[in-house]
């Protein structure tokens, strides 16, 4: 039997009518449109379809679209500021860090997650904090170029 | 070519699809919104080898919202696909030849009534003996995999007198090595979409390979090429995989059966059962050097499993035979290389058809040599490496570009330094290594013509726009033939618009594998762009009424070249050109130079032209639990020319990513690996400093001196992990990966008096 | 997924009373193990009851100088929780060993203490498994068991136990609270997961009608003489071949107290408190672990691919006592 949710996406009130087998990863792909989440593996194996819950990031496709009820979710979609590329997304194409792009959403907002909590990052810490999102493409190094600058940008210094 | 804009070759050059990428609105195949579609779903087999007695569908025909389930019966045209050969039934007509094989497939209303429905349908076999070792499979008597046999092809090169070189030889090694099946991972799933436009099936598939979907879709359905369009979805990587027909077939015949938009999209575990895999191969090499350490002869045989069907396998065979000497002057030699057909899962395309596990060998046997000697092992392959007028294993002459002593020879001071840091480290069980490993990658297909079109037109307002049939996987094909059209035409690359691999739209650019875009799409795009330049200078002079030599290309306009005020625009041009009936599209054609290889003696010209890398790595080794940590790889390539450096630098550290997976942890097992939990990739946390040195020796045939790197990236990168590894431990590991457990054997063994 | 019922519980017994009221209910929190098994058709619960709404969170002092974990509190709040790094470092090393970011932000201590072998015939409903249905046979005894276990199998059943959380929680000797219908309860670490036996397809002895409220974690924390050391094939995100929670209480060089759980290697966080006592007044020496790691694997059985983690386990233990030892003399 559906269930009626309400919960915020990338700041806008939503409301939708889910089977509680329906995940959050394909609610916001199927009922919002919002396919920026991936579905890359469906079981916290590879992080593409991460997106933040209530601040933390973490695996849509294992949260329950009936958990998310009443909660906060930023999609990718809702991470640029009225088309204003975010410090973090800036950084991704100066430093080269796409390549295929599919791991990019997920990579970023688990980048988010970390400058928000830690804005000056080591880059031990920044690779923890991606641990969970693989990448076959880019070894992974532009990336984490690219989130140290985007964590210089956020202090007033220009990504280089 | 004074008026070729600064700035756009060997530049930082905005990648085309970033944007979207990063805003999450480029569109992969599966986040096409097509409200009305079918969800397909395959029942796949779960037997290795067996007669298929019967298929009972009648309890899915009972779920409401199935549609129809499809079976061979179904195939209206040929049921057979492959690139290579054409062996594949794209649903199984009398047999099944591994587990994951399609034997139906069923359209339904949603996914999960298509899941219901296949898995109702009760599939009757009849078992036949398996065969999961090539060996085995070689063997008079083997049951049969395919009716003509099992040897899947046989490729022998043939130079000098190896048994005579080798009775001369001051020292022999002769080892075997062994290699595991390997999936590629790529992050996206496969996935495709299909609907009828008219008369015109069109599908949106994730692809390396779009002119070749398209024609074994049409002949699948018994259609004219013309009646199948393929347009590449974004692509989240192929590495190879994505060369053969994945979903294509099955969303092109339910799409065209039921005349409705139909969907498909793959599991994990289904890209994990399903999906080709890097050939296992077993190489026995032995090969001999002189006192002076220069190689005098070489023995190698190698056999690999190709699993149940082609795939790209005759390709594998070819490359491996070509490679086995890796970059070094080889005068005597026998090399004989043999897959055979198995019911284990298909091998196919993975980034370096089978260049990654010949390296292997090829670099450990140096490193043998070399030991075997008290030489270092830079010494001697500076001693042994291509230089210009070498011979290769095909007996090829090289002529230009021949970086390989270029990339030891960067490597040099980041090798020596390494080796002090390595002496100076003393701490208990923790053991420091250092290795080399160096390779040549051939740019194309083997010995065969593999041409590339283009086109660029010009349209009324002045725009450049390039057609491209290439597919852009992520490695930034786009970018880098943009960054072409604008260096010859005065542009800056924004200013080309590019439409990517659309069969309606562009015309073949070939595959994108082999390492061959840049070199051969990027030679096509060049052609093009000269004749439109062509155009736009005679065109302009004549408008000028100036000398044609004197007026030169610039930000979209021409003009002579001491007078900026005596100018037209190209939209000008264009206007005048139309006026007069002139074609504004122009296309562009590059083959490279190549000859089919002697049956007998593989001799011949194989490749146009060839890439060179060294990688060094360092390691430590805890000797008390077999873990092995990457400290840093330095790696230098040889690519002619890099047109987008960045792009390069995000080729090369993706390649030693995929290399340290291919080295210390990957293995596909076939029935037991299903998810990325059992096949471990390397995560952020496992990556060393990866250290790109670019290494420009221009290929006098190449678009502004460029060759290629997507494959070279990866191949030196295992053979120079499990060179440091022997050096840590004085005990060398044979067979990848060299997993926890193998590392601890050898560390065990090597403690042992 | 297979359809289901979903409600959301507001207070405990009304937890209670749903999980009594349905047999093949179950309680969900984070659901990073029990979505994955779903999706695999492993677990097929007829109704889901949500209890991430539970005031069962937080991290608490306790009157005897201890710690309580709601059964709530995620991997991410207990591993980074200030009086956890301080005092029981070992918990948060293990936890911060484990999984991804992702999912130690929604998995929940009460979840990671039930969570599932990842044994690849257990997943695989193709193939026969007594974990799944008891009695089929098992399919890793001669299959490929690599990641196996090498202590207390049985015949029916070789998986091992996949949490590094509760091989720290199992060192420490952490008790779990639970309430069921006839109360409230607490299991000592030790007696809360099974060895496999003839019953692999139950895991531990909580009890259908019960739930975990809580860990306690004792007053003594081990800061100064611990190590967690975990082996596995890939730098962070897999789980253990083996992995050592080693905790020392130190005179000297003289060690007064030793605890050795170990994890990946046995169907529950494997301890052996008798050879434990083997080093109780011994110095910190090599020799001295070696003797305890062989005692701890002398009876550790080998399956064909997975013999290897005997030898590894053994040395695991003498560099994760080592370390223990180390630290003292250092700092």
């Amino acid at each position: 039997m559906k269930r009626i949710i309400t919960l915020t996406v990338n700041g806008e009130p939503v409301e939708g009518a889910v089977e509680p087998n329906r995940t959050l990863l394909s609610f916001l792909r199927e009922d919002l449109g919002l396919t920026g989440a991936k579905h890359g593996c469906g079981l916290g194996d590879c992080g593409a379809c991460t997106v933040i819950l209530d601040g933390k990031p973490v695996n849509s496709c294992l949260v329950l679209a009936v958990q998310a009820d009443g909660r906060e979710v930023l999609t990718i979609e809702g991470l640029a500021d009225n088309g204003k590329l975010h410090p973090i997304q800036e950084a991704f194409i100066e430093t080269g860090a796409i390549q295929c792009g599919f791991c990019s959403p997920g990579m970023i907002l688990s980048a988010k997650a970390l400058l928000d909590e830690s804005p000056k990052p080591t880059e031990t810490e920044i690779r923890t904090a991606i641990s969970g999102n693989l990448c076959r493409c880019t070894g992974y190094q532009k990336i984490v170029e690219a989130i140290l600058a985007a964590a210089g940008t956020a202090q007033g210094k220009e990504v280089s | 070519m004074g008026d070729r804009p600064a700035g756009v070759i060997g530049e930082k050059v905005e990648r085309i699809g970033s944007r979207e990428r990063l805003l999450g609105k480029a569109s992969f195949a599966a986040d096409i919104d097509l409200p009305e579609a079918v969800h397909l779903v395959a029942v796949r087999s779960e037997r290795p080898h067996a007669r298929i007695v019967g298929i009972d569908v009648s309890r899915a025909q009972h779920i409401s919202e199935c549609l129809r389930v499809f079976t061979a019966e179904d195939v209206p045209g040929r049921n057979r696909v492959g690139i290579i050969r054409k062996d594949q039934p794209l649903l199984a007509d009398d047999k099944v030849r591994c587990i994951g094989d399609p034997v139906a497939l069923v359209a339904a209303e949603t996914l999960e009534a298509a899941r219901e429905a296949a898995a109702a349908i009760r599939v009757e076999y009849e078992d036949i003996s398996a065969l999961f070792d090539p060996e085995e499979a070689l063997r008079p008597g083997a049951p049969l995999v395919h009716a003509d046999g099992n040897l899947l092809g046989r490729r022998t090169v043939k130079r000098g007198n190896p048994e005579a070189a080798f009775k001369h030889a001051d020292v022999v090694v002769e080892r075997v090595y062994t290699t595991a099946h390997l999936e590629h991972a790529y992050l996206e799933p496969d996935a495709g979409l299909g609907y009828m436009d008219g008369s015109t099936l069109v599908i949106h598939a994730s692809t390396q390979n779009p002119h070749y979907d398209q024609k074994d879709v049409a002949e699948l359905l018994g259609l004219d090429e013309g009646s199948v369009r393929i347009i590449q979805a974004a692509t989240g990587g192929g590495f190879g995989s994505k060369l053969d027909l994945n979903v294509q077939g099955f969303v092109g015949l339910a799409a065209y059966l039921l005349n409705r938009p139909a969907r498909m999209v793959y599991t994990r575990e289904e890209a994990f059962l399903c999906t080709p895999k890097r050939h296992p191969l077993t190489i026995a090499y032995k090969s001999a050097a002189n006192r002076d350490g220069r190689l005098l002869a070489a023995d190698i045989r190698v056999v690999g499993d190709t699993g149940a069907y082609a795939s790209y396998g005759p390709a594998v065979l070819n490359r491996v035979a070509l490679h086995a000497t890796g970059p070094y002057e080889l005068p005597n030699l026998f090399v004989e290389s043999v897959l055979a057909y198995t019911n284990n899962p298909t091998a196919g395309a993975m980034r370096g058809f089978g260049v990654p596990q010949i390296a292997f060998a090829h670099e450990s046997q140096m490193d043998l040599l070399a030991a075997a000697l008290g030489m270092s092992p830079l010494e001697i392959r500076l001693r042994n490496c291509y230089r210009i007028g070498s011979l290769t294993a095909s007996g090829q002459e090289l002529t230009g570009s021949v970086g390989i002593r270029a990339t030891l020879d960067a490597v040099a001071p980041q090798y020596a330094a390494a080796v002090r840091e390595r002496n100076g480290t003393v701490s208990g069980h923790i053991r420091r290594g250092v290795g080399i490993g160096s390779m040549m990658y051939g740019i194309g297909n083997t010995g065969q013509q593999n041409p590339a079109t283009a086109h660029l037109e010009l349209t009324l307002d002045g725009g450049v726009v390039l057609y491209s049939g290439a597919a852009d996987v992520g490695q930034g094909s786009s970018t880098v033939l943009a960054q072409i059209a604008a260096a010859e035409l005065g542009l800056q690359p924004e200013a080309i618009r590019t439409v990517i691999a659309d069969t309606l739209l562009t015309t073949s650019a070939g595959a994108t594998s082999a390492s061959r875009q840049t070199y051969i799409s990027g030679n096509a795009v060049l052609d093009a762009a000269r004749k439109l330049k062509e155009v736009l200078l005679t065109e302009a002079a004549d408008m000028l009424k100036f000398d044609r030599a004197k007026v030169i290309l610039e930000h979209g306009s021409v003009r002579a070249v001491r007078d900026a005020d005596r100018s037209v625009s190209f939209a000008e041009i264009a206007r005048r050109c139309h006026k007069l009936g002139m074609p504004l599209k122009w296309q562009g054609f590059f083959d490279p130079d190549t000859t089919p290889l002697d049956l007998e003696t593989g001799q011949g010209v194989p490749y146009a032209t060839y890439a060179f890398a060294t990688h060094v790595a360092e390691v430590s080794v805890d000797t008390l639990t077999g873990e092995v940590r990457c400290l840093r790889v330095v790696a230098a390539h040889d690519v002619g020319k890099a047109v987008n450096p960045q792009g390069v630098h995000g080729q090369i550290c993706g390649g030693v990513a995929m290399g340290i997976g291919f080295a210390l942890m990957e293995e596909f097992v076939p029935g037991q690996t299903e998810s990325l939990k059992d096949y471990h990739i390397p995560s952020a946390a496992d990556m060393p400093e990866v250290i790109p040195i670019i290494v420009e020796d221009p290929e006098p045939t190449g678009p502004f001196g460029a060759k290629g790197v997507g494959e070279p990236a990866l191949v030196p990168t295992a053979p120079a992990i499990l060179n440091a590894i022997a050096d840590a431990l004085g005990v060398r590991i044979y067979d990848l990966p060299a997993g926890l457990e193998r590392v601890l054997q050898a560390a065990l063994s090597a403690r042992k008096p | 997924m297979n359809s289901f019922s979903y409600t959301r519980a507001d207070d405990v017994a009304t937890a209670l009373r749903e999980v009594a009221a349905d047999g093949a209910a179950k309680f969900i929190a984070g659901g990073t193990n029990l979505i994955d098994l779903m999706k695999e058709n492993v677990e097929r619960p007829s109704r889901l009851i949500d209890i991430t709404r539970l005031t069962l969170g937080g991290i608490r002092p306790r009157s005897d100088g201890g710690l309580r974990l709601g059964a709530l509190a995620t991997n991410t709040d207990v591993a980074y929780h200030k009086e956890i790094e301080r005092r029981y470092p070992l918990l948060s090393k293990a936890i911060l060993a484990g999984a991804s970011p992702q999912l130690r932000n929604m998995a929940t201590v009460g979840g990671n203490l039930l969570q599932r072998t990842r044994c690849c015939y257990f997943y695989d409903t193709a193939t026969p498994c007594n974990k799944r249905t008891p009695g089929v046979g098992c399919s890793a005894i001669a299959g490929f068991n690599r990641a196996h276990a090498i202590l207390g199998t049985s015949a029916a059943c070789i998986a091992s136990h996949p949490s590094d959380m509760c091989v720290a929680l199992a060192a420490l000797e952490a008790v779990v609270r639970v309430t069921g219908s006839v109360g409230e309860r607490v299991v000592p670490f030790a007696a809360f997961h099974r060895l496999p036996g003839d019953t692999p397809n139950i895991d531990t002895n909580l009890q259908a009608d019960e739930i975990i409220t809580g860990v306690d974690l004792p007053a003594r924390g081990f800061a100064e003489h611990h190590a967690y050391l975990k082996i596995r094939d890939r730098a962070s995100y897999a789980f253990a071949l083996v992995s050592v929670a080693a905790a020392l209480e130190m005179d000297g060089n003289t060690i007064t107290e030793a605890r050795l759980a170990l994890g990946g290697v046995a169907h529950k966080p494997w301890r052996d408190p008798q050879t434990e006592t083997m080093l109780h007044g011994q110095s910190a020496t090599r020799e001295n672990f070696k003797r305890v790691a062989e005692a701890l694997l002398r009876d550790a059985k080998g399956f064909g691919r997975n013999r290897f983690k005997i030898e590894l386990a053994k040395l695991a233990i003498v560099r994760a006592l080592s370390q223990a030892s180390f630290k003292e003399a250092h700092s």
